[in-house]
């Protein structure tokens, strides 16, 4: 859990962590054995859930989802995933008409067909209600128990039970 | 031996020395050039006085020509390296090699109403020259609409090299299509050119060169002082409100 | 790989169908553009006719261009890039997937109108066929040229004039070899030649120049 105040750069180290940024000065270190970050998380790839969400407003909440899954090549359940993250009864709606925080919970279910042992979270409950912080919590409880971890950056919302280490950042003065 | 002088602060040091020898350099060659031009070479036999524009023309297309080969080098420099300094002598570059090009273009223009009876004529090299200030610009467009400096850079650097590979191709097919109505074009190495010529046109090529070479470097200082400037103001506005998480160390939420 | 390439071109065929028909907006502007030349020319049916190669090759070539703003801006605003680079898949193969699926949905269509195109400017009818074989041999160049542009724009305010800024000047290539191969009225002339040989080498150029542009993009 990485936190700390706005522009204190939790999105840059989240970035970087991902593989999205490459100008940074510094070395990136990890415990991953010796072998590219982007590639040394056994599945090869990274769940990554940013301020964009990855949804194409045309298409319904299972279209997008059947063709991430189809990018992911995992053959999850799709109905299962949108069953989690309580959108059944919306799921062939198209994504331009669903409120803010139902494309969270839609984008929530992509990162649940990725089957990534790595998850990279920016923010998972901007725009969700309390029951979608509860709900955050309960994914990850189950990721960890499936032996995935995540790092995410977050304000106080969300207090996952799984075992979890915090950093936070804060704005070194430059004077 | 590029990176030695990759260090803005050598580069400052440097420039002191280099800038005011390629300054009066520009002068001394360039002013002399002129008035050989003007009194000492011999009227053409054919074209009168007129084509003593040449003298301005000809040096201004090889410094255009010789700014966007610079330009592409120093983009390459940048974006394999990411060197800051390479960046901002492409950036700055950029607007003096569209001046040259223009002025190139304006002096053909100017030549071209004696010699073939219209102020433009779509001859290969003209065209060819009309083509690379639209690649001046496209570059100088594409800087300006990138707010974010870095991105900017390498953005810019891709696209004056994806510029400088097509451009011998622009510049082949440019000269295949004149050659299919072939009527009026000059050859200068086909004309018999006095020595006088081709000694003043030496000069002024060179004092051109010099001539970029300056405003490249006081461009490039300009725009590093102006950079730190920036920076500094930026930090400074950013300092008031940083106090207070000044006092607190790097303790853990939980 | 291939099953990758084909989910892009699949997911982009798909976002055409759904997107108000977008995709004919290329078409329209074509036709748009003949249709002024020919006001801009006069009624002489004998003089727009010895030209109207080189217009509908004008033509093809803009309203390409304008079609392709969108190309990867879209993808990146909406962050679906980003959750394909991080998943680990090639950039490259969905730079290729992106220009296959604008040819079929985009080009193609400014494709089949432009024979209609040159006949309505009075075009001599025997010197349509050279026509078509010179755009489908000249169209991956202009496509590969203006995507290139595109790839280096996506993410920025005032794309779509920026993009012509930029495929412009080198644009003259295949316009000049495609109209040169009209005129020389025979398959294997020299500029047919040389307009094929330019469409091999955006081939190559274009989607490594796209693909460092879209990551610098994702930064």
């Amino acid at each position: 859990m990485v936190r700390g105040a706005n522009g204190s750069g939790k999105t840059s180290l989240l970035r970087i962590l991902a593989g999205l940024t490459s100008s940074y000065s510094g070395k990136l270190q990890h415990k991953f054995g010796d072998s590219k970050w982007n590639t040394g998380v056994s599945s090869g790839s990274i769940g990554w859930l940013g301020h964009k969400l990855g949804l194409k407003q045309d298409l319904s909440a299972i279209e997008n989802l059947a063709i991430w899954n189809e990018t992911y090549k995992q053959h999850g359940d799709i109905s299962t995933a949108l069953q989690k993250v309580e959108l059944r009864n919306t799921q062939q709606r198209p994504v331009y008409t669903m409120s803010a925080g139902q494309k969270q919970r839609l984008a929530l279910a992509r990162l649940l067909l990725s089957n990534s042992q790595l998850w990279i979270m920016d923010e998972p409950g901007a725009n969700l209600d309390s029951a979608g912080n509860k709900l955050i919590e309960t994914l990850l409880q189950q990721h960890s128990e499936h032996g995935g971890i995540a790092i995410i950056a977050s304000h106080d919302q969300i207090n996952p039970d799984a075992p979890t280490s915090y950093i936070k950042l804060e704005q070194v003065a430059t004077a | 031996m590029l990176s030695y002088f990759a260090n803005p602060v050598r580069f400052k040091t440097l420039s002191k020395w280099v800038a005011p020898i390629l300054g009066i350099g520009a002068a001394v060659l360039i002013i002399p050039s002129w008035i050989m031009a003007l009194f000492i070479v011999p009227a053409d036999y054919q074209q009168g006085d007129t084509f003593r524009i040449m003298y301005v023309h000809v040096p201004a297309v090889f410094a255009a020509s010789g700014a966007y080969a610079f330009l592409a080098i120093a983009s390459f420099f940048s974006f394999v390296w990411r060197h800051p300094l390479a960046d901002t002598a492409a950036r700055v570059a950029a607007p003096i090699g569209a001046a040259f090009t223009f002025l190139g273009l304006f002096t053909g223009a100017l030549w071209g109403k004696p010699m073939w009876g219209a102020y433009w004529v779509w001859d290969a090299r003209l065209t060819s020259t009309l083509v690379m200030l639209f690649l001046f610009l496209g570059y100088m467009a594409i800087r300006a609409a990138i707010r974010d400096e870095n991105i900017s850079a390498r953005i810019g650097a891709i696209a004056a090299m994806a510029g400088a590979i097509n451009l011998p191709i622009v510049k082949y097919s440019v000269e295949w299509w004149s050659s299919l109505h072939q009527s009026a074009s000059i050859n200068l190495s086909g004309s018999e050119i006095d020595n006088s010529m081709s000694t003043t046109l030496f000069v002024g090529i060179i004092g051109y060169f010099c001539l970029f070479g300056w405003l490249v470097i006081n461009n490039m200082l300009s725009e590093l002082d102006t950079r730190r400037t920036r920076a500094l103001v930026i930090r400074s506005s950013d300092q008031r409100p940083s106090t207070a998480s000044k006092q607190s160390t790097g303790n853990p939420d939980a | 790989m291939i099953s990758q390439l084909k989910l892009i071109v699949f997911r982009d065929l798909l976002l055409a169908t759904r997107s108000g028909g977008s995709w004919a907006q290329g078409s329209i502007f074509f036709i748009l553009f003949i249709m002024l030349a020919a006001f801009a020319l006069g009624p002489d049916q004998a003089e727009r006719g010895f030209i109207a190669p080189a217009l509908v090759w004008l033509a093809v070539t803009f309203a390409s261009q304008l079609s392709l703003g969108q190309l990867f801006s879209e993808d990146l605003n909406d962050g679906s890039l980003e959750c394909w680079v991080t998943d680990n898949r090639s950039l490259f193969v969905y730079v290729i997937g992106k220009l296959f699926s604008h040819w079929i949905s985009n080009f193609a269509p400014i494709l089949l109108l432009s024979p209609f195109a040159a006949i309505m400017l009075g075009a001599d009818t025997s010197s349509v066929p050279i026509l078509m074989i010179s755009l489908l041999v000249g169209g991956p160049a202009i496509v590969l040229i203006g995507a290139m542009a595109s790839a280096l724009t996506a993410n920025l305010r005032g794309a779509g004039l920026l993009i012509v800024l930029i495929s412009g000047p080198l644009l003259a290539s295949p316009l000049i070899f495609g109209v040169g191969a009209v005129q020389a009225g025979v398959i294997n002339s020299v500029a047919m030649k040389l307009l094929g040989a330019i469409s091999l080498f955006s081939l190559v150029l274009s989607p490594v120049i796209s693909r460092l542009a879209l990551k610098i993009h994702l930064e």
